[in-house]
Parts: structure tokens; C-alpha cells; sequence
């Protein structure tokens, strides 16, 4: 059984949890900084945040907001982080390709290239919030329930995952589409058919999708 | 009722040592590498030191009029060999394709984003759509580790099936997986900049090793499920991928992503006839390698890196490697590490310096460890019936 526990909505515009509004972006201000701003407001000191490129700041935010406050920090193997996208690291890849297109002016730097892999982002939550569970990044055309099913089934039955913290994050330029969901998975409690569960998952995502929040 | 298992039809290296597996594991025994200094390649300011295609060659291999960039000849050549050895008809709705590849075409992003060539999910459907699939395939992003991630995310989908676009099951009876990596300014510079590169031929697990050779290959292996498995198949018989929850771009110290994953194998020691590492010559990946084998009780094992040959292909190496190793089992043989002179690590291991033969025949299996940035890692556990 595959339950949706809280999701994150991040788009161009607004950060949202639970269909609460949490910030809106004020015009003008770059993606950059309006993550920058939410994470010195959440009160939250992170030092690492500030290295992140704008892909691993926006699924961190996303993760702040999915998971409880009063989360167990101990280390845990049995919370997987199942991530899809659709341009992955293009826009740390963009900036990469800056640093080397002219010979003369040649500056590729490790900070910016560590980011050109769509999974980092993967790992900076899991480093946050202590997980040594499976870390998975797909690349998609486009976000798929279907797809995203798919893999949380597979966790549900491999049978040593109980928490994933899942879902889209894409980020290209200015554009930003964040849907992040914390979902339980109880191997023992699956008693419905695969295709009612499916349809019941596929029914709540689908209001996550298109609610406003 | 016996278990279904996943086990390989048909497999196909295409490296800078030859177009078929057969080709490159030979080279291989022989010794042959073809890690050489390249200067003024890829208009790199640097010179560096790693195993290339033959572009003319492999072009004319790939005889087609069809415009297809390198990574793309590559891989689709190594597909459509598996798919001929395991005589399958890769049009057909019961095939997913699984793609691993860490950069695939972002060479077209050279100049900025001008169509969408570079997006990984476009090359994905290329190498697919090549073949007339029609099934959205699978592509997997996880750095260096993707190789064998692709190949559990193909076992998954062949025991467990997937969800349909239309909400209902749908089983596969065969999964495609393809391992593809060209080189290119973006990739060497990168690896430059973190000076994680040797300029000289790179020596996994050695006392004195400087750092790693990059490499361009494709592979891919055709995997199915059924219980009536031919003698001599290649069985995926367990996967695990787990995070060292540490840093982004250095191995945990103490292996905690990497040791999970070994215990997560449920292998039994006494079967496996050599540990096919990572092994990458950088010195952080040595260690930590060396210290997940010798915290799981393994460091009596002999172990290999096949980096010394091709180099560390990145997305193709988990594929690559696995072939390699397959080979390995069904020759008797257990390949060296080429280029270490004197091992030393952090943990205790007994890494393989010559061409040994296998004498015990109970030992018909092997495990491969594989890490990347992001802190993940993961283990596979073959058996080669």
C-alpha cells in the first residue's frame, strides 16, 4: 500500500505545502534568490544551501516542507529518495559550458561541474535528512503517475523501504516545476488489487497536480 | 514451482578494442589497452590521458547514411548486436529499453541550448526509437553507478512489470540495456578541473595511484525471466543502491553507502570467484572501496578493476564491466588489474595481479561494486550458471 503523507508544490511563481501557501516570489527577483530568501526565512542555518545550484536547492526546500519537524535524524536505510526530471542538471550544464567555450577565457571550476548530474540533488537530501536508503534519479520526457507508480511498487515489493520522498524536479533557466510527495509504503498492507490502488494513487496525484496549491 | 529468474540472451561490447564482446574481452587478456595521451583533442587546453573510438572507424562500422552522433552509433550498435544474439524483436510491446547515460548528447549544447538534442530522455528515445519500441524507455541518471542501476531498474521491470499509460498492468518479457559514454570538452575539462585525472596510465589500487583515465564505450545486454535458463547464462541474481549520506562529490570514509549495499546482496561468500570493483585509481575511491570489502568480511576475495583497459567509461562502465566479468566466469579465468604495480589501500583486500585461472567450480559467481557523486552506490550479484 502506497500512501501519499505530504506534498510540495514549487512552480515559477509559488512554494506551496499541503496545498498552504508558503512564499511567493516577488517580481523580478531570480530563482537564486527567492530560494535564498526562503531558507534564511525558515530559520533554518544550512551552510551547505548556499553552494547548491538552483535543481538542488529547490528539491531541498521541497524536502524541508514534505518531511515532519520532528523527523528522526538518526540514519535510516528503510527512506528512499525516487526522483524524476525532465532537463536533469541542463541548467548547471549551461553554466559549465560557459567556463569553457573560449580557450582564452577558460575557467571550468569543480563547484559548478559537481552539479552536472541530475542525481546530486538526490543526494544533497539525503545527506540533510541522514538517509542511506536507495537514491534514484530518472530521466522523463515528462512527469508520468504511471512511471512514478512503477518505481514505488518496485520499493514496496524489494520490501526494505518504508518511507520515499518522491516525485518531478526540473529546473531549466528561469523555469521551475517542483512536485514533491512523502509517501509511505507498507509491503504488509497491501490488500487491494495493483490497478485499484494505482487508480486511488493516480487519483491523488492527479488533484496534486492540477489543485492551484 | 521454481523461482523465475532474470538471466541474459544476448550481450555486445563496443569499445575502443573492438565492435563485439568477444573482440574487447580478448584484447583484454592479451593485455591491450588503448589509454593514450591525446593533446589538443576536443580543443582541450590540457592535454589528457584516455581510451577513444575510432570516429571514421566506427562510423563506418555503423554503415548508415542516418545522421546519428557518436554516443548514439555507439550504443545502438551494441543493442542491435545483443538483439541479434538473443534473437528477439525489439519492436515488440513486451521490450523496455533502460538507458544509462551520464551526459549522453550535451556536446550539442555546445553553443546553448538550441533544440533538444541535449535533454538525456531525447538520446533515450533515439537509441529506442531506432529499433520501432514504442514503450517510453527507461533512463536512469546516477552518475557513475548508472550501469548497474539501469540493469536493476531492468530486473525490476521484468519481475514485477510497470503500470501502463492507462493506469493498467503491464508486463515485459525482455528489457534492453544500454550503457553508451562519449568523451567530449564538457566531460574532461570537468574532471580536470577536480583534478581527479592521472596524465599517466592510471593504477587502480596502487600505493602511488594519481587518479583516474576516462574512456567512451557502449554496451548492452538483452536480460529475460523465465526458469528454464540455458547452462552458461549470465543470472542477475540481486541489486542494491544505497546512499552514504556524506558529501556530494567524496566517498564516506567508512564505505556506509557502499557496505549497505554489499549486505543488501544476500551473496554467499564462498560462490563468488572475484569482487569486479569499482576501482578507479583516484584515491578516495580505492580507500573506500578497499574498506567496504574488508568491513564485510570479503578482503580474501580477489578483486579487479578493469579500468586499466578502457578507462572509466562512465555510464557504459557498469554495463562493460559486468560483460567483462561474465566472460571471465565462463572462461575460468580471473582478469588482473592492469597498471597497479604495488597495491595499497586503506582496507585490506587481495587485488588480482595476474591472469589467474579459476580452479574451484563452485565459485561461479561474482559481484560488482560500482559508487559515483551524489554519494551513491551500488552492488550487483551475477552468477553464471
Amino acid at each position: 500500500m502506497i500512501t501519499v503523507k505530504s506534498y510540495c508544490k514549487i512552480d515559477g511563481r509559488t512554494i506551496s505545502a499541503n496545498g498552504e501557501t508558503v512564499s511567493e516570489r516577488p517580481d523580478g527577483q531570480s530563482l537564486k534568490d527567492w530560494f535564498t530568501n526562503v531558507h534564511k526565512e525558515s530559520g533554518l542555518s544550512y551552510p551547505k544551501f548556499y553552494k547548491m545550484d538552483n535543481l538542488s536547492k529547490a528539491g531541498f526546500l521541497a524536502a524541508e516542507q514534505v518531511l515532519p519537524e520532528n523527523e528522526d535524524v538518526q540514519p535510516k536505510e528503510d527512506t528512499a529518495v525516487v526522483l524524476f526530471s525532465g532537463a536533469g542538471s541542463l541548467d548547471t550544464d549551461l553554466q559549465h559550458m560557459e567556463t569553457i567555450a573560449d580557450n582564452n577565457n577558460y575557467y571550468p571550476s569543480p563547484h559548478v561541474f559537481v552539479y552536472t548530474l541530475a542525481n546530486i540533488v538526490c543526494g544533497e537530501i539525503a545527506i540533510r535528512h541522514r538517509i542511506f536508503g536507495e537514491t534514484m534519479c530518472y530521466i522523463a520526457e515528462s512527469l508520468s503517475a504511471e512511471q512514478l507508480y512503477s518505481q514505488l511498487l518496485y520499493l514496496e515489493r524489494e520490501r526494505n523501504t518504508r518511507h520515499a520522498i518522491c516525485g518531478w524536479c526540473d529546473i531549466l533557466k528561469d523555469e521551475c516545476k517542483v512536485l514533491l510527495l512523502h509517501v509511505e509504503i507498507c509491503p504488509a498492507c497491501s490488500t487491494a488489487e495493483n490497478e485499484e490502488e494505482m487508480s486511488y494513487f493516480r487519483k491523488q496525484l492527479t488533484e496534486i497536480l492540477y489543485s492551484k496549491q | 514451482m521454481t523461482e523465475q529468474q532474470v538471466y541474459a540472451i544476448g550481450n555486445c561490447i563496443v569499445s575502443p578494442l573492438g565492435y563485439t564482446s568477444d573482440q574487447t574481452f580478448n584484447s583484454i587478456v592479451n593485455g591491450t589497452s588503448m589509454l593514450s595521451l591525446h593533446k589538443g583533442t576536443f580543443d582541450l587546453p590540457e592535454p589528457f590521458f584516455a581510451s577513444l573510438f575510432d570516429r571514421e572507424n566506427l562510423d563506418k562500422e555503423f554503415n548508415c547514411e542516418c545522421r546519428y552522433t557518436t554516443v548514439e552509433q555507439a550504443a545502438i550498435l551494441a543493442a542491435a548486436r545483443a538483439i541479434r544474439q538473443a534473437g528477439i524483436d525489439p519492436s515488440q510491446d513486451n521490450v523496455l529499453f533502460v538507458i544509462s547515460s551520464t551526459k549522453g548528447n550535451i556536446n550539442n549544447a555546445a553553443h546553448g541550448l538550441q533544440d533538444m538534442t541535449p535533454y538525456v530522455w531525447h538520446t533515450a528515445n533515439r537509441i529506442a526509437g531506432y529499433f520501432g519500441n514504442r514503450n517510453m524507455p527507461v533512463t536512469v541518471s546516477l552518475a557513475c553507478t548508472s550501469g548497474i542501476v539501469a540493469q536493476i531498474a531492468a530486473m525490476r521491470a521484468l519481475k514485477y512489470g510497470g503500470i501502463g499509460a492507462s493506469g493498467n498492468r503491464q508486463t515485459y518479457r525482455y528489457a534492453v540495456v544500454v550503457g553508451a559514454e562519449e568523451l567530449s570538452k564538457f566531460i574532461v575539462s570537468g574532471f580536470q578541473s577536480f583534478r581527479a585525472l592521472s596524465t599517466e596510465h592510471c593504477m587502480p589500487f596502487d600505493a602511488n595511484r594519481k587518479g583516474l583515465n576516462l574512456g567512451e564505450s557502449a554496451a548492452a545486454i538483452v536480460y529475460t525471466i523465465g526458469t528454464d535458463i540455458p547452462k552458461g547464462s549470465l543470472v542477475m541474481k540481486s541489486g542494491a543502491i544505497r546512499n552514504d549520506a556524506n558529501h556530494i562529490s567524496a566517498p564516506s570514509r567508512t564505505a556506509e553507502g557502499l557496505l549497505r549495499a554489499i549486505q543488501a546482496l544476500g551473496a554467499e561468500k564462498d560462490r563468488i570467484s572475484f569482487i569486479n570493483a569499482h576501482g578507479t585509481a583516484t584515491q578516495y575511491n580505492d580507500d573506500m572501496e578497499s574498506v567496504a570489502i574488508e568491513r564485510a568480511g570479503w578482503s580474501s576475495i580477489p578483486v579487479n578493476s578493469l579500468k586499466g583497459y578502457l578507462g572509466h567509461t562512465l555510464g557504459a562502465a557498469g554495463v562493460v564491466e559486468t560483460i567483462l566479468s561474465y566472460n571471465s566466469i565462463k572462461k575460468g579465468i580471473i582478469l588482473p588489474c592492469k597498471g597497479t604495480v604495488t597495491p595499497g589501500t586503506v582496507g585490506k583486500i587481495n587485488p588480482c595481479m595476474e591472469l589467474t585461472a579459476q580452479t574451484d567450480s563452485s565459485r561461479n559467481c561474482f559481484v560488482k561494486l560500482i559508487s559515483g557523486f551524489g554519494g551513491s552506490n551500488a552492488a550487483a550479484l551475477f552468477e553464471v550458471l
